[in-house]
């Protein structure tokens, strides 16, 4: 039951975090906190293969999140670059 | 199944590790042998007559269920159709264009189309969920390919879009599994009903599908990731990748778990549908440029195609039969839509050029081009039909199936949502469909008059491969209104109740 409670906080804070932050990297930590409630509740769950099964969803998230930092790399470089009719995507 | 899985991935890997033409033609062997074994695959179902079921086992013990009746199959030829004209598209640009596609393409697509051939079968939340992520992964980052400002923020708000869609679902998929000690769809219902906060789980596992799919009012980041896209990829993401998790979704609550769809739930799924008619068409009618309003229109059809639930739970078969129908054939359709735009564009292209040059005070050329690049602006596309006849004649007859006119698969898509309508005295739903006939109706003709307003000039005709293969697949958008049956038969394998 500890692994539920705790992991049900993390992604109701993680959640808020993602539509609170206003930068690309809060965001992500945002996203990091609801995966990690995800991988908490199926690896505690009283099933056989939680942990290996929470390992492979892990392995699937972190990619995304690694996009995520990468594209924020790339948003900040071309910063100085941008203008006004292409700052919004149409 | 596994042949049709692993050609493609195989295929992604070798294109990453050759260049030049070399890449080229490794690109187009793996993209034959992808389409080749999704077509066999699409066979053995059609020939069987019953879905086939098959678990695959993955890393640490996991197993993946697949299963391939007639919906995965009619999404694959959906997949096979628009995936062969992409790809012929993307090797005509390495070829010609100034701006060949990008090193990433053919390993990101093929990994793609790999992940799409899974889903299209997912029989297990956690497979889906496993393949959605590879989706999104892939459709976020062909979205920035073409880098700049615009498509990066494009591609960081579809892939944020992703995330919130794929970690709001893992955490259903944690709590279902919590609860059940299951994800496979087979029984889910079942298991389901006798725990406590199984319901739970299904509604967020539920919420993240809706964003993935997406449907309105989640589907903010459509519009500006589709246009923004390479040429390539907007046809495959609006014909095709929007598909992926509908038909998941059609899957686990309507044909493995059918007690899930309770009378109210598919209630509000068909109310989404109308919400997301009546916001696609007025976005589609509001657009500025013509990839822009192609795109928003893909939100208008993706509510048609929710409009079958209340139908089915209604007792309407037809209904289902008629959406499936919608969803295969908006593929081709939108792909000619948007592959004509892309041409288009070309010529746009080079006349904003010329009257950039001679009015260099009114704005800067360099900013201009970029502008109409991707996406025409419609005033700059007025008299097109004289400058690229066959790339406007493909648009339209890709129109005319959106709208839902004979002889095409739209037409025959409507018609059978009609007769399940009919048939349960769904009158609400009748409403809606008129609707959206008349509202898509209105948007393309934003485009389609002013296309015509020009005389006829041989003089200044255009055309190049592009225009050939948007006509191609506008074909196969009548060919499927021409030659329903096949299709029909196809998608009533393993269908609802035995099917229609």
């Amino acid at each position: 039951m500890t692994g539920v409670v705790l992991g049900a906080v993390l992604f109701a804070l993680g959640l808020g975090w993602v539509f609170r932050a206003t930068d690309v990297g809060g965001r992500l930590w945002g996203f990091g906190a609801m995966a990690l409630a995800s991988l908490i509740l199926i690896a505690t769950a009283d099933t056989p293969g939680g942990i290996a099964t929470a390992g492979v969803a892990a392995l699937t998230i972190a990619p995304l999140l690694a996009v995520g930092a990468w594209l924020r790399r790339r948003l900040d470089h071309g910063r100085s670059q941008a203008t006004s009719l292409d700052e919004q995507p149409r | 199944v596994t042949a049709a899985l692993i050609v493609p991935v195989v295929g992604a890997l070798a294109t990453w590790f050759t260049a030049g033409w070399r890449r080229s033609l490794t690109a187009a062997v793996a993209v034959l042998g992808a389409a080749v074994t999704a077509g066999a695959l699409v066979v053995e179902v059609a020939q069987a007559g019953t879905p086939l079921e098959r678990t695959l086992t993955g890393p640490f013990g996991t197993r993946f269920v697949l299963v391939a009746d007639g919906l995965a199959a009619a999404m694959l030829v959906a997949l096979v159709v628009v995936g062969v004209a992409v790809s012929a598209m993307a090797l005509r640009e390495e070829r010609r264009a100034a701006t060949p596609p990008h090193r990433a393409y053919w390993p990101l697509s093929l990994t793609l189309w790999a992940a799409l051939v899974g889903l299209f079968q997912a029989g297990d939340l956690l497979t889906a969920y496993l393949l959605l992520e590879v989706v999104g992964l892939c459709g976020a980052l062909l979205v920035s390919l073409r880098g700049g400002r615009g498509p990066l923020l494009a591609g960081t708000r579809y892939l944020f879009a992703e995330l919130v869609a794929s970690l709001t679902m893992l955490f259903g998929v944690a709590i279902v599994w919590w609860q059940t000690g299951t994800t496979a769809f087979d029984g889910l219902g079942t298991a389901l009903a006798a725990s406590e906060l199984g319901w739970l789980g299904i509604v967020l596992v539920t919420v993240g599908l809706l964003i993935k799919i997406p449907l309105a009012p989640l589907h903010l980041w459509l519009p500006a990731a589709h246009t923004q896209a390479p040429s390539p990829v907007s046809p495959v993401l609006s014909g095709v990748m929007v598909k992926a998790a509908f038909t998941v979704l059609v899957r686990l609550w309507f044909l493995s778990a059918p007690e899930l769809a309770t009378p109210a739930a598919a209630s509000l799924l068909g109310a989404l549908g109308v919400v997301a008619i009546v916001w696609g068409s007025l976005t589609a009618l509001r657009a500025e440029g013509l990839k822009r309003l192609a795109a928003s229109s893909t939100v208008a059809q993706l509510g048609l195609l929710f409009l079958f639930p209340p139908l089915l739970v209604a007792g309407a078969v037809a209904g289902w039969t008629g959406a499936i129908v919608l969803a295969v054939a908006h593929a081709p359709a939108k792909a000619a839509m948007l592959i004509a735009a892309t041409a288009m564009a070309s010529s746009a292209r080079a006349q904003v050029a010329v009257e950039a040059s001679e009015e260099a005070a009114d704005a800067d050329p360099q900013v201009a081009a970029s502008y109409t690049r991707h996406d025409p602006a419609l005033e700059r596309l007025t008299g097109a039909a004289s400058r690229r006849p066959i790339a406007v004649m493909a648009f339209g007859i890709g129109g005319l199936s959106l709208v839902g006119l004979p002889p095409t698969g739209g037409f025959i898509g409507k018609w059978y949502l009609l007769l399940g309508a009919f048939e349960v005295g769904a009158w609400g739903v009748v409403a809606a469909i008129v609707v959206a006939t008349l509202l898509s109706a209105w948007y393309l003709v934003r485009f389609l008059l002013p296309a015509f307003a020009r005389p006829d000039d041989p003089a200044l005709r255009e055309r190049d491969g592009r225009d050939y293969l948007a006509l191609g697949l506008a074909g196969v958008a009548v060919l499927i209104g021409l030659i329903p049956g096949p299709l029909l038969d196809l998608i009533a394998i393993g269908g609802p109740v035995g099917g229609q």
